[in-house]
């Protein structure tokens, strides 16, 4: 039952709360705004020195000292701030070099195996702009962190780094990720492609596990490196479908006499995912001979592959786009339709929608 | 208890143990509020430290980003149409396209599109798996490649959407309104659970108040608080619902809301659950019933999450007219999608969303209205009539009404203290002094409104009303944010906890 002094020590509490809501709403609001201030600031006074340095190359030790003058949280965002600028691999070693012994980097370096992983998170940014050789163990730690945003950030430091044990337990573990995530790490071992397709090719054999397969063939793909691309075009034979799909897809990224002949091959392989990738693959490539198949593949019952053979034959250009002009006044409607629709595309649109 | 008037005593046992069981309900549902803003926190946090510039920059520049199609549906939306396509052409993202539907427009809204953006007729080339309305015409433009126009006869906002499933070229589907203003950099936002390796079946972001705010070529370049209390009360209750409420899901599972005016598909589910249900009048939460639903009965081991920084901006009504029949609408589809999906309810094989969601639908949201009204009716008139001791009002006060305001206060607390969009102390004053006006008549007014819900929803009504919209800086007097107010919208974005 309900009493006058209960509802009167719960309107008490209410009351607390409220008042120690507001006071943490004022106290909080000011040091936020301090706080952001001093990034700012440290922003605008980083940046006429970071473009002296990027532009001029004016000597790292004025950026060093610069970032110096500020509190380690406002340095550190002025530093993660050179991502989004455009650094040569010779700046981003010299500043490594020279950042690495300050007191504040250091001190930010030290969270890397503390168990807040806000932390970790940081010592993986800090680590991308400057990790060194010294930094293997802890990166690959930071690599198999439990937070995805760790991990993720990870990879940059990774990417710093030619590491054989790195590169290894990327590969490794890239059939275990989600498209996005292998996606993420391809651009970042793409910064190593010779490193990377060593470490590939003993790895495609044909007993490799489908899965583990077909992420390594896209990481080929990705890298496109030619000694890993024509290993993964012994696979264009494959029995799994799902395989052929990645074969074709990669062999874009061949452009040597033997690959139109393969995927003309897999143009009329009788899974229409392999078909539609090769399609696209002769028109990355722009195979003018394969222009005969590909008008036949604008007839294709499937949408895909009358989708991509059409791009292929704009992407080509010339005798196939001719041909692609010709089927828009033929009696297939699905073909006609789908020709029409590409013919009418500028030729930036066609490159955009043959990328993606 | 002392009675001053002759009643027989049953009568004051039950409205005494009535408005106690409305005490205890109004607790259990501000605690389980208190207990998702506890969830929501950490959240918060983390989502903040994510969204760094230069973790956002490198996402950016990688190619591991999933290609999205943005899903437009406009009616008779002639004079804002292109600058608000403009907006949505030119986000910070490297792979989408946008398909903007036009819905059996009576004005001239086709030809301001052909006109901007030089369009061209295309064959009908799209895959068709949904019922729809017939389509027309589809366009494709000769200065962006990455724009699609289909135009289709009437058939409202799911049948256009519906459409614009078929004709989307990419694996996700991003459905806005073509009144929504996204920021440049949301859709990238948005992107990062596929980059944390989650399986995502949806996910959606915040949606926040526009009124008041500085726009400029289609963004927000100063955010604002209206300081009309219709407008402004509405401004806290969306940061509390989204910065709070669908956070807290995320941990509980079933998250059952993702906001028809701004939330990523996996188009695929979509389309195998047959798209937009068009006989509902709150198409966005019956989808995701419906999708979470599909995932269970199918096992598909994909979510559907809330992250809170990811920012696009909407109008709220100013008028008590336009927001009674906007929250009178979205209860009945409330109502309408709780008895189409009834058996979900306590049915342990739909896991967190049938133990968890569809109860918490059940009683802290459908059943809010009614509860808090009798509280309200006993309250009052029982102790007008000396039949409740004054003990009651108090109590009903403090549970009912300050425990909300205490709530909204940690709400406007975390967006302090983690996106800090509102600069101005003003703002920040209006907001807590709006968090604490909401119990004083905007409350029982909202009510009201979807007691009425209760109404319609029995006689069958199915219609949609019209709301009337001010536009963006009306002050600044430019006639492409000026017009419009003389669009009529169907959507808009529920704050619903």
């Amino acid at each position: 039952m309900l009493s006058l002094p209960i509802l009167l020590f719960s309107l008490k509490v209410q009351a607390v709360l409220v008042g120690i809501f507001l006071l943490a709403l004022a106290v909080l609001r000011r040091r936020i705004e301090s706080r952001m201030l001093k990034v700012e600031a440290a922003a605008r006074a980083l940046e006429p020195v970071l473009n002296d340095w990027l532009v001029l190359d004016t000597g790292v030790e004025r950026v060093v000292e610069a970032l110096r003058r500020f509190p380690p949280h406002a340095a550190f965002r002025g530093l993660a701030r050179l991502v989004t600028r455009l650094v040569t691999f010779e700046q981003q070693q010299a500043l490594a070099r020279a950042l690495r012994h300050e007191p504040w980097v250091q001190g930010i370096l030290r969270g890397g195996r503390s168990r807040f992983w806000w932390r970790r998170f940081d010592v993986a940014r800090l680590l991308s702009v400057v990790g060194g050789e010294e930094d293997v163990e802890l990166i690959r730690s930071l690599l198999s962190d439990r937070n995805p945003a760790v991990r993720l950030v990870a990879f940059d430091a990774a990417a710093r780094l030619s590491g054989p044990q790195l590169i290894e337990g990327a590969l490794d573990d890239l059939p275990t990720r989600l498209d996005a995530v292998q996606a993420y790490q391809f651009a970042a071992l793409a910064r190593h492609p010779r490193q990377v397709a060593e470490a590939l090719l003993p790895r495609f054999t044909s007993d490799a596990p489908v899965p583990a397969l077909i992420a390594w063939i896209d990481a080929a793909g990705a890298l496109a490196v030619p000694e890993a691309l024509r290993r993964v075009r012994d696979f264009a034979s494959h029995p799994q479908p799902e395989v052929r799909v990645h074969v074709a897809r990669a062999l874009r990224r061949l452009v040597e006499p033997d690959t139109p002949g393969v995927l003309l091959v897999l143009l009329t392989d009788h899974d229409w995912r392999v078909r539609g990738q090769a399609a696209r693959a002769l028109g990355a490539l722009r195979v003018m001979n394969a222009t005969d198949a590909l008008a036949s593949a604008v007839r294709d019952p499937a949408w895909w592959v009358r989708y991509r053979s059409a791009l292929a034959l704009a992407q080509v250009g010339g005798v196939a786009r001719s041909a692609l002009l010709a089927i828009t006044t033929g009696d297939d409607p699905m073909a006609r339709d789908m020709s029409r629709l590409v013919a009418g595309l500028s030729p930036a649109a066609v490159v955009e929608m043959s990328e993606v | 208890m002392p009675s001053t008037m002759m009643v027989p005593d049953w009568f004051v046992t039950l409205l005494h143990d009535t408005d106690l069981v409305i005490l205890w309900y109004s607790f259990l549902v501000n605690s389980f509020f208190a207990l998702l803003l506890l969830l929501a926190a950490p959240q918060l946090f983390a989502h903040w430290r994510f969204g760094a510039e230069d973790v956002l920059t490198r996402s950016l520049t990688s190619s591991a980003l999933p290609r999205v199609s943005i899903l437009v549906p406009a009616h008779n939306e002639a004079a804002s149409v292109v600058d608000s396509l403009r907006s949505l052409l030119t986000l910070q993202y490297p792979y989408y396209e946008v398909v903007l539907i036009n819905d059996g427009s009576t004005d001239d809204s086709l030809q301001r599109l052909k006109d901007a953006y030089d369009l061209y007729e295309v064959p009908p080339a799209v895959m068709r798996r949904l019922r729809t309305e017939r389509v027309r015409a589809y366009y494709r433009s000769r200065t962006w490649s990455k724009l699609l126009v289909v135009d289709k006869t009437n058939g409202g906002k799911a049948d256009s959407l519906n459409v614009g499933l078929d004709a989307a070229r990419f694996p996700y589907v991003l459905a806005c309104d073509a009144d929504t203003l996204i920021e440049p950099d949301a859709l990238l936002r948005l992107a990062r659970p596929f980059l944390f390796n989650q399986r995502i079946a949806a996910v959606g972001g915040t949606i926040r108040v526009v009124n008041s705010c500085k726009v400029e070529d289609g963004r927000v370049t100063d955010a604002r608080v209206d300081s009309r209390w219709l407008a402004g009360i509405q401004t806290v209750e969306y940061l509390r619902a989204f910065l709070f409420g669908r956070l807290g899901w995320n941990l509980l599972g079933g998250n059952l809301i993702i906001s028809g005016a701004f939330g990523l598909f996996r188009r695929d589910y979509l389309t195998e659950i047959l798209g937009y249900a068009t006989s509902t009048v709150t198409e966005d939460f019956e989808l995701i019933v419906r999708l979470q639903r599909h995932l269970k009965e199918n096992a598909i081991e994909a979510s559907v999450v809330f992250i809170p920084d990811p920012v696009a901006w909407t109008e709220v009504p100013t008028s008590v007219a336009v927001l009674g029949r906007q929250r009178e609408r979205w209860h009945r589809g409330l109502i309408a999608t709780m008895v189409t999906h009834r058996r979900l309810i306590f049915n342990p094989r739909y896991g967190a969303t049938g133990m968890l969601a569809m109860p918490y639908f059940l009683f802290a949201e459908l059943l809010a209205p009614l509860v808090e009204a009798v509280g309200l009716v006993i309250t009052v008139f029982g102790s007008a009539f000396g039949l409740l001791a004054p003990t009651y009002a108090i109590a009903f006060f403090v549970v009912a009404y300050l425990y909300g305001s205490t709530l909204s206060l940690a709400s406007i607390l975390m967006e302090e203290v983690s996106f800090h969009r509102y600069r101005n102390k003003s703002d920040t004053v209006r907001l807590v002094m709006f968090a604490f006006l909401e119990p004083f008549g905007y409350r029982q007014l909202t009510v009201w409104f979807r007691l009425k819900a209760f109404v319609r929803y029995v006689r069958g009504d199915v219609s949609w009303g019209r709301m009337k919209r001010e536009g963006f800086g009306v002050e600044e007097a430019n006639p492409a944010r000026v017009s419009l107010a003389q669009a009529t919208v169907s959507a808009g974005s529920r704050p619903r906890v």
